[in-house]
């Protein structure tokens, strides 16, 4: 191939390197510095290149792992929870149609407590038509106990990757990180990659359960009444745990590389208007541009998707009084009370006195450019309380002539 | 302060190519090649070899000013890697007034700008490479990215150098392709043409050229008009290969040759886009020719069929045999 884009994953990083390279292929480098033992996924756009580029280090000979090709992602999904019940840091890698398969699996690996390490390249699902474009289908999924965080840039994906290994290791339960399919997985942009030597210092293997013949165990095997409940509270109580196990990543991997990542990141919250974007991902960059000239509104912006970061979201709400939030999402809820993102944050905030509107932007692919912005900030001016429909479309035409007009 | 940070440059470029040409790969290392934050993007989509494909690049010293992930859409530098593109697609779309329409051509500047205004573009320069001649002389293929990189370095040396450029090249690819790309892209410079405009027009780094909506373009259908959403009735909405003129697409075509012709059907069975017309005559269908507006140029029949002897000169004859366009 003339051009090869895996090139400086193949020799180890010895110090802070400058690289450009698209998100898929960054993630693809950061897993390889993780030095994982089993990759197992099945190609679906817009995911498919951090296999590939996986397959490639491997090929190569720098990354010792075994590369299992299987049939379907429900297979993918599978044999990589068992692999990681057997011992073996796991990767995996989906989007859309593909996590939809894989949802028959999705509850076992927190049920067994194994430390798998998921991508997602966020893409929609088909319907009604077939889309490969970028929609935020992993929202919908969000109750199986995954542990999920969420990416602005290439930058921010490729650190997501390392993290995300270091915290399904700690807290023992499965990690995604996700990524707007095609905007950040096939957009070329400058990150700094870490040295080896300090990925594998920040994600050291530590002793935990596994399959073991020494000391034999039924997993996953038929409980009666008596213990069910019993297990699901117990996976609560530990769940419970994990967010100041991720901010503790997170403070960590300040320590090492200088990049301050939070759970709920804010920008600008002092501003005149007491309005603030609420949103994630890709998404986040285009209103901070917007926001160079526009200082009167804030940004709020998640990364920690799952577990939901309630405290701190309210904390953030009530000591800098703000007033309005505008949430931004790339989902919707067909004739729900709101959207997915909406409702985690509507009910997060409950009983606090602040107006919300959530704004359903960019599906399947659609660009979300400043003109949505706009309008969205200045629909917002005159609404002061929670009554009548709280969502809408913004952005799509209702006829040939006419854009769709916001009903609130 | 915050007046001087408005006076930080932000540079858009956008490449118009044809899947396979390479324009992904440029925007790449036009964000390589720059000297602080850049982003690039394509057009996202499934690309087939020979679809028309857009890529952008957007690069600023200063780092909110990138940060966005949006698409461009009112480039500075517009460049074309294939001539055949200006008639397909708006290449001037949303330009900055004073930017620069970049064209890879054979063709003189009049036929070119003839081409260009019927898009009624605002008032832009013209810098025109034969950049196709250089890369079949020092590469051995028509893939003209690298090369239309240097011709963006002639018009707007304060982007990036040429030695940047090389820099990038040779990080971007393997050395035996690296060397003989660098050595063709220092050709390149001479060879650019450039016809400026009016040079009272100022080109604008700063200000935003986007016109609202511009994204979504209104005229096509609407929510309230697709009732059956989801289900295609292709008389209003654009689906299927009918009226998608891949014939556009090569630089070549199939003929056929009915005298050579056994009918053995090898052809109908390998074409990709079903350009091979059949009648049915004789109580059987027979060849009858090619579909011109649908042949990209993939030559897989022509490599399928047996062909026949000449009858007078007992040479061998292929009923199909390529033909280059213009």
């Amino acid at each position: 191939m003339s051009v090869q884009p895996m090139n400086p994953f193949f020799k180890e990083i010895k110090k802070p390197v400058e690289l450009t390279m698209t998100g898929n292929y960054a993630v693809a480098g950061a897993v390889s510095q993780t030095d994982p033992d089993v990759i197992c996924a099945f190609p679906i756009t817009p995911q498919t290149q951090s296999v590939e580029g996986l397959s490639d280090v491997v090929n190569h000979g720098k990354l010792k792992a075994a590369f299992v090709n299987v049939e379907s992602e429900l297979a993918a999904c599978a044999f990589s929870t068992a692999a990681c019940a057997a011992g073996a840091r796991t990767f995996i890698a989906t989007a859309s149609q593909g996590l939809l398969l894989m949802a028959e699996c999705l509850p076992m690996a927190p049920g067994w407590r194994v430390p798998l390490t998921m991508m997602i390249s966020a893409r929609a699902f088909n319907s009604p038509n077939l889309s490969i474009w970028n929609s935020w289908e992993f929202t919908l999924l969000s109750g199986m106990g995954w542990n999920t965080i969420v990416s602005e840039n290439v930058q921010e994906t490729y650190d997501a990757a390392i993290i995300a290994s270091k915290i399904s290791e700690d807290s023992l339960f499965p990690t995604q990180f996700v990524h707007d399919g095609f905007i950040i997985s096939h957009s070329a942009q400058k990150f700094f990659a870490i040295p080896d030597e300090d990925v594998l210092k920040y994600t050291p293997r530590k002793p935990r359960h596994h399959i073991n013949t020494d000391k034999t165990g039924t997993w996953g095997g038929i409980v009666t009444p008596d213990y069910f409940g019993e297990g699901r509270l117990a996976l609560e109580l530990e769940k419970n745990k994990v967010l100041p196990i991720m901010d503790n990543a997170f403070k960590e991997f300040k320590k090492m590389t200088g990049r301050s990542y939070h759970s709920i990141e804010t920008y600008n919250l002092d501003c005149s208007s007491k309005t603030v974007f609420l949103t994630m991902g890709s998404m986040c960059g285009n209103i901070l541009t917007w926001m160079e000239h526009n200082k009167d509104v804030g940004l709020i912006k998640l990364r920690t998707w799952r577990p939901f970061p309630t405290e701190q979201l309210r904390k953030i709400i009530e000591e800098n009084n703000i007033e309005k939030i505008i949430i931004l999402e790339k989902d919707d809820d067909l004739s729900g009370i709101l959207p997915p993102v909406g409702q985690s944050v509507a009910s997060a905030l409950f009983g606090i006195n602040v107006v919300l509107r959530s704004l359903i932007v960019g599906l399947g692919g659609r660009d979300v450019t400043k003109d949505e912005i706009e309008y969205a900030a200045k629909k917002m001016k005159p609404i002061t309380d929670n009554r009548g429909k709280l969502y809408d479309y913004l952005g799509v035409r209702e006829t040939k002539d006419k854009m769709w007009e916001v009903r609130f | 302060m915050a007046e001087n940070k408005e006076k930080i440059p932000k540079y858009l470029v956008r490449f118009h190519g044809r899947g396979g040409q390479g324009a992904v790969t440029a925007a790449q290392l036009c964000s390589m090649a720059f000297d602080g934050p850049a982003t690039c993007m394509p057009t996202f989509g499934a690309e087939r070899m020979g679809s028309p494909v857009a890529s952008f690049a957007r690069m600023s010293k200063d780092y909110n000013q990138v940060r966005t992930n949006e698409q461009v859409y009112s480039p500075q530098y517009s460049c074309i890697l294939d001539d055949t593109l200006l008639e397909d697609v708006d290449c001037t779309a949303g330009m900055v007034p004073g930017g620069y329409l970049i064209v890879n051509t054979c063709k003189p500047y009049e036929e070119i700008r003839e081409i260009i205004e019927k898009n009624n573009p605002p008032e832009i320069n013209v810098a025109l490479i034969d950049a196709t001649t250089i890369a079949l002389e020092y590469l051995g293929r028509n893939i003209t990215n690298t090369l239309i990189l240097g011709a963006l370095v002639k018009v707007a040396p304060q982007i990036f150098t040429l030695d940047e450029l090389i820099t990038a090249i040779a990080d971007q690819f393997n050395p035996k392709i690296a060397q003989k790309n660098m050595d063709a892209i220092k050709t390149v410079p001479d060879a650019t043409k450039i016809y400026p405009c009016d040079d009272k027009v100022k080109i604008s780094f700063e200000k935003d050229y986007k016109k609202e909506w511009s994204h979504i373009g209104l005229g096509k259908l609407g929510a309230a008009e697709l009732d059956k959403a989801g289900v295609w009735f292709t008389d209003v909405i654009d689906g299927g290969s009918a009226r998608v003129n891949t014939g556009s697409w090569g630089v070549s075509y199939a003929t056929f040759h009915p005298e050579y012709c056994i009918q053995c059907g090898n052809c109908v069975f390998i074409c990709p886009d079903l350009c091979i017309e059949r009648e049915f005559r004789d109580n059987k269908w027979q060849i009858v020719g090619v579909d011109e507006f649908h042949c990209k140029g993939c030559e897989n029949c022509v490599y399928v069929c047996p062909g026949k002897k000449d009858k007078e000169t007992g040479e061998k004859h292929k009923a199909l045999t390529m033909v280059m366009k213009c």
